[in-house]
């Protein structure tokens, strides 16, 4: 007999992330591999993005993808800062800008969704030609962020290795896979935001919205953009991997080593095909 | 002691009374064959410091006294053999917990979280002062028994709550020995305690903080999977 589990925030979260997690996989795969293999996010213009669009099946589609990735990713990220936010004023203050945050690009994105393009090129928004260049500012911060802390993180292990000292909890695969895990989910989330507002610009400005796009082809973000690619794609895997040892009942978590080696072997795999698309091959 | 080689062990050094700075400090071990990390620290004790502080009493693998982060991998000193570590050994207390000297740590926090799950086999009152109750009957190759079986062999050392990183994160979570204690007395077809001990272990700070990070099952030195017992109750697999 199966007794029923207290409820907890925690139980929330780790029920909600797991559906989430396994309805929206086919979703981010099918994503994947049109803006990343068959295509380049740099081409995804306006003209793109309308042709697509008149077809109401890909709106559903995107919609659905928008739900599901934005609460699951402010859910993931609610939880994860909640364990470390200890102070009640703060917790409020967490509880309520996931909430804000959460109905405010839901409100934007479905907005976004329904309205048709302008008639031409030039929108509502079209004269405040700020906008593009704070959107690519805010890409190559992201982008900057991601490449120092990547090789801060290297650094500081090199040192500790070269010199032998402890290296804390990173002897074990289980905490790289964690570690890669909750940085790859928070990370593709941060994009998911920027890439909401970038796309908002479509029905208001399609002319900022091609410029915004444009910059995706920037060398200097090509490496995040392939690391994006890299993160979703581990991150989904190691989703699943949890998921099914979960479903297993068994002792299957003496896997680690191997798994985390799988891992690693098949986002590397499936990262490579979208990392020569964005460096310009085609098949 | 036979002459034999010289390891160099680190030692993760720490006293309260001299400023309370952490500090490695490095010894020169005459090893023998066979010498243990236990060993080696009592070498030392013996040989170069007698304040070198740290736990022990079994010395054979048995009462997780001796539970410490050797080569930045939890495990048991006594059962640890330097000629199988790369030198220099280091050697830090478990981490988590206050140290309270040198590899020496306090064990309060761990067992308080121990406490709260109520470890122990709580039986219908009726069956233990009724001389006419029947006794249980455990049928033979009971699923669920078998892994009680093997989870029930904990030794409550610490070496998963030391390599749980959740527990550094999260101060409320009741960590993996506690949590595969509860399974261990909550899958059992007699237990009484039931729902309450359940609703603790799946509230907030128990089941569900677990991310199935995995280490405290790569690190137990006597072969328990503290996941597992975690996975079995976020799912409820218990008799109820
Ligand atoms: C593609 C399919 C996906 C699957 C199968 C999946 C699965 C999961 C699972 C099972 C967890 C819980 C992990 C744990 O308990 O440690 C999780 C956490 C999380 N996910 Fe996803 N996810 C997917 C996509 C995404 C996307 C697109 C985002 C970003 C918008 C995202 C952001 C997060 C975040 C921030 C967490 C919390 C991380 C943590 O607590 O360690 N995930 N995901
Ligand atoms: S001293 Fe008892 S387990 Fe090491």
């Amino acid at each position: 007999m199966r007794a029923r589990p207290a409820r907890g925030r925690q139980a929330f979260a780790w029920h909600y992330l797991r559906v989430s997690g396994v309805l929206i996989v086919a979703l981010v795969f099918v994503h994947l591999f049109v803006m990343h293999y068959a295509s380049l996010p740099s081409a995804a213009t306006a003209a793109f993005v309308g042709a697509r669009w008149a077809a109401a099946g890909w709106r559903a589609f995107d919609w659905m993808l928008l739900l599901l990735a934005l609460t699951h990713g402010v859910v993931g990220a609610h939880a994860m800062l909640r364990d470390v936010a200890r102070r009640p004023l703060s917790r409020t203050a967490l509880d309520v800008t996931a909430g804000a945050v959460t109905a405010a690009f839901l409100g934007l994105g479905t907005a976004v969704i329904l309205m048709a393009a302008p008639p031409g090129d030039r929108g509502p928004l079209s004269s405040y030609t700020w906008i593009p260049s704070l959107l690519t500012g805010g890409l190559v911060t992201i982008a900057t962020a991601a490449y120092v802390g990547v090789l801060a993180a290297g650094a500081a292990l090199g040192m500790r290795l070269a010199r032998r000292d402890p290296i804390g909890r990173w002897n074990y695969p289980g905490q790289w896979m964690f570690a890669i895990n909750r940085t790859a989910g928070a990370g593709v989330l941060g994009f998911l935001l920027v890439h909401v507002l970038d796309v908002a610009l479509f029905p208001f400005a399609p002319d900022l919205y091609d410029r915004t796009v444009a910059a995706y082809a920037m060398p200097y973000l090509i490496p995040m953009e392939a690391g994006l690619v890299a993160a979703v794609v581990y991150h989904a895997f190691d989703g699943l991997r949890l998921m099914l040892l979960e479903a297993l009942d068994r002792r299957a978590s003496r896997m680690a080593a191997p798994s985390f080696i799988a891992l690693v072997v098949l986002t590397i795999s499936l990262s490579l095909p979208a990392l020569a698309v964005l460096l310009g091959w085609r098949p | 002691m036979p002459a034999g080689r010289t390891v160099s062990i680190r030692v993760r050094r720490f006293d309260p009374a001299a400023g309370g700075r952490r500090l490695w400090q490095a010894y020169d071990v005459d090893a023998g064959p066979m010498m243990s990390v236990l060993d080696a620290l009592f070498w030392v004790l013996e040989n170069e410091d007698p304040t070198l502080a740290f736990r022990y009493s079994c010395r054979a693998g048995m009462c997780g006294s001796c539970a410490m982060v050797i080569n930045g991998r939890e495990g048991l000193a006594c059962a640890r053999r330097l000629e199988r570590l790369r030198a220099p050994v280091t050697v830090e207390p478990l981490r988590s917990l206050p140290v309270i000297k040198d590899l020496l740590v306090d064990l309060r926090p761990f067992f308080e979280k121990y406490r709260a799950v109520d470890p122990f086999y709580i039986g219908q009152a009726a069956s233990v002062f009724d001389p006419a109750s029947e006794p249980a009957v455990l049928p033979r190759g009971d699923a669920a028994r078998e892994i009680v079986d093997r989870q029930i062999d904990c030794i409550a050392c610490g070496a998963c709550y030391s390599a749980c990183p959740i527990v550094s994160i999260v101060p409320e979570f009741l960590g993996p020995a506690a949590l595969n204690r509860a399974y261990t007395v909550a899958a059992d077809a007699r237990d009484a305690a039931g729902v309450e001990r359940l609703h603790r272990v799946t509230a907030d700070g128990g089941v569900f903080a677990c991310h199935s990070v995995g280490n405290c099952v790569t690190v137990c030195p006597v072969g328990v999977d503290p996941l597992l017992s975690i996975q079995l109750l976020r799912k409820g697999a218990v008799h109820r």
